[in-house]
């Protein structure tokens, strides 16, 4: 028997390849169960509009017990959407993806939440402290504690289940 | 790490996944088609690992998850991760009728699979010519579940509305700050649930079983590996002893002459039904922590924190086995090499860093690939599938580029370090 953290992914990844992600979330790359990319957009009228990021996730063997690692990517070209809770290096400042991590939510329940974390953004504008962060910031996003107020909740993470 | 890879038939190593399976909800039709098995088969798995329920629990709110499941999430966090509602680990209770369902869908499942398909056969063969029309859902049941069955490849066919996606799909555009259900009715979006278990497999069902196949043993009831049956008889039921190249877990799982090593049985145990008391182990000395791991027939080989990660897996999985009913409850013999195997496992994928990223990808090559093809056979038969499906959600189908559009990213990011996780008292 694979271990949980692959077996909890290949099923993932058979919903996702099989059904399709929602719209404006699409698979970009999953070779293994290290490390897979998405590539997100957000539909209809918002500030980001015609903009699509590329979000990485990492998952260590406690998957989905441990959160995976995500952040959007940076590098190659890309560029981190511009939000008050988006850092400049990529990371995130998502609750969800911290201590409220939930091991029932899925890669693409976190996509969809930070769609709608773009989606309902305001003013486009780096979190406070981006500077500071960005310098001592370590690689893993999930080694920082998101202290930004009224961080990105898991509010939109949890669509309603059809009724069994 | 210390342990070798075992060699026996019981204890699978990684490459067993190869032989695994991902089935799931969606190897159902739609309910429109084939009303309740989907859901049915989607509400007796857990939300944490996607399985047919192993030693259900149910919390305070009412969720239940695998025993083995929800109480290493407990370690994380003190609640039920679906509604969140603060909860522990003594508040789990199992819940043995649930546990009844599954025993019994574990046997209902790959035959009325296998019912299914020959259903559609049996049609297809009927009628010939089909021609996918909205207005004719027998039709295009008919046809998707022949094409499952690849006799005639082609065909099209409806869309599998998955249950999760459907309703993740609104637009984003006007988030809608959806609550927690705070009364536990609505559950969070159902991860993509499937089984693996191999009696799920519908081979199972063959009247002549492959030499891999679980069949019932016909004294104890037990599940057998075909091919293992007969030895498994003549030794009276006992369960194989299995072979460790490891020598302090192999001493400790070959039987012993001694009588308290003699191979227990489940009855035997059954004696021993309390659970273990969890320990704080910043208070032990060395020398406690080993006698409490010898005490249990665990080894000491490893370092302190490897001690206090064993003797941590043995209490939660020894625990969560005590929520099995009796007929399904594992050996200790069989908890120790479910220990061995998940240290197996974390010294393999505890640290896909940078520098093993390399091995650890041509490692998991074969079983991604073959999950990969898996995947890819069902999306193919998506993308089959005529525009005339009466939903919107199929511009959903993106397909998946394994190659062009993101080249990795340079290496500073491919690397995933010592990942800290915040709550966890594991690292
Ligand atoms: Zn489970
Ligand atoms: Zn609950
Ligand atoms: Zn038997």
């Amino acid at each position: 028997m694979a271990s949980i953290s692959a077996r909890r992914l290949a099923k993932e990844l058979r919903e996702i390849q099989g059904e399709g992600c929602p719209v404006g979330i699409s698979l970009l790359k999953a070779d293994d169960f290290a490390t897979w990319w998405f590539s997100i957009e957000v539909m209809g009228e918002s500030l980001y509009q015609n903009e699509a990021y590329t979000l990485q996730f990492r998952f260590d063997s406690q998957y989905p017990i441990s959160s995976p690692a995500v952040q959007f990517v940076v590098t190659d070209g890309k560029q981190a959407p511009i939000h008050p809770h988006v850092y400049s290096n990529g990371h995130i400042c998502a609750s969800i993806l911290g201590n409220e991590w939930s091991p029932v939510l899925s890669v693409v329940a976190v996509c969809v939440t930070l769609q709608s974390m773009l989606a309902s953004c305001k003013k486009k504008e780096r979190p406070t402290d981006n500077d500071r962060y960005v310098r001592t910031a370590p690689e893993n996003p999930k080694k920082v504690r998101c202290h930004l107020p009224k961080s990105v909740s898991s509010a939109n993470s949890f669509p309603d289940t059809i009724p069994l | 790490m210390p342990f070798g890879v075992s060699a026996s038939d019981d204890t699978k190593p990684a490459n067993d996944f190869l032989l695994a399976d991902v089935p799931d909800p969606t190897d159902f039709l739609p309910a429109a088609e084939a009303p309740g098995l989907r859901s049915i088969d989607g509400a007796f798995r857990c939300t944490i690992c996607g399985e047919l329920f192993d030693g259900p629990v149910t919390l305070p709110c009412g969720h239940c998850f695998c025993s083995g499941c929800i109480r290493p999430a407990m370690s994380h966090k003190q609640e039920c991760p679906i509604c969140r509602k603060v909860a522990n680990e003594g508040h789990l209770r199992p819940n043995p009728i649930v546990e009844e369902i599954i025993n019994g869908w574990k046997d209902a499942r790959p035959y009325i699979l296998s019912l299914v398909k020959q259903e559609a056969r049996r049609k297809v063969a009927d009628q010939p010519e089909v021609h996918a029309s909205p207005a004719k859902k027998r039709k295009r049941s008919q046809e998707r579940s022949s094409s499952e069955l690849g006799s005639v490849p082609g065909l099209p066919h409806t869309p599998i509305k998955p249950r999760s996606f459907k309703k993740m799909s609104h637009s984003p555009s006007k988030p809608n700050p959806v609550k927690y259900p705070s009364d536990g009715g609505a559950g969070p979006s159902r991860i993509p649930t499937s089984d693996g278990d191999e009696e799920d497999l519908p081979s199972t069902l063959g009247l002549n079983p492959k030499s891999d196949d679980l069949v019932k043993c016909p004294l104890c009831e037990k599940r057998v590996r075909y091919k293992n049956l007969n030895g498994h008889m003549d030794r009276s039921c006992k369960d194989p002893v299995p072979v460790s190249s490891s020598s302090q877990w192999s001493k400790i799982m070959a039987p012993k002459g001694n009588a308290r090593g003699k191979q227990k049985k489940k009855s035997s145990e059954t004696d021993e039904d309390f659970p273990l008391p969890k320990a704080s182990y910043a208070t032990l000395k060395d020398k406690q922590l080993k006698e409490m791991l010898q005490e249990h027939d665990l080894p000491i080989t490893g370092d302190r924190p490897q001690w206090e990660q064993r003797h941590q897996r043995w209490v939660m999985m020894y625990n969560a086995n005590l929520d099995r009913s009796l007929a399904n409850r594992k050996t200790k013999n069989e908890l120790r090499r479910d220990v061995k195997k998940w240290e197996e496992e974390m010294s393999r994928k505890k640290k896909p860093v940078v520098e093993d990223l390399v091995k650890y990808q041509q490692t998991h090559k074969p079983e991604f690939d073959r999950l990969l093809k898996l995947a890819k056979s069902t999306r193919d038969k998506s993308a089959l599938e005529p525009n005339a499906a009466p939903s919107s959600s199929d511009d959903n189908h993106k397909p998946v580029s394994t190659d062009a559009s993101l080249v990795g990213p340079p290496s500073s990011m491919t690397g995933v370090d010592d990942v800290i996780d915040l709550n966890s008292d594991k690292e």
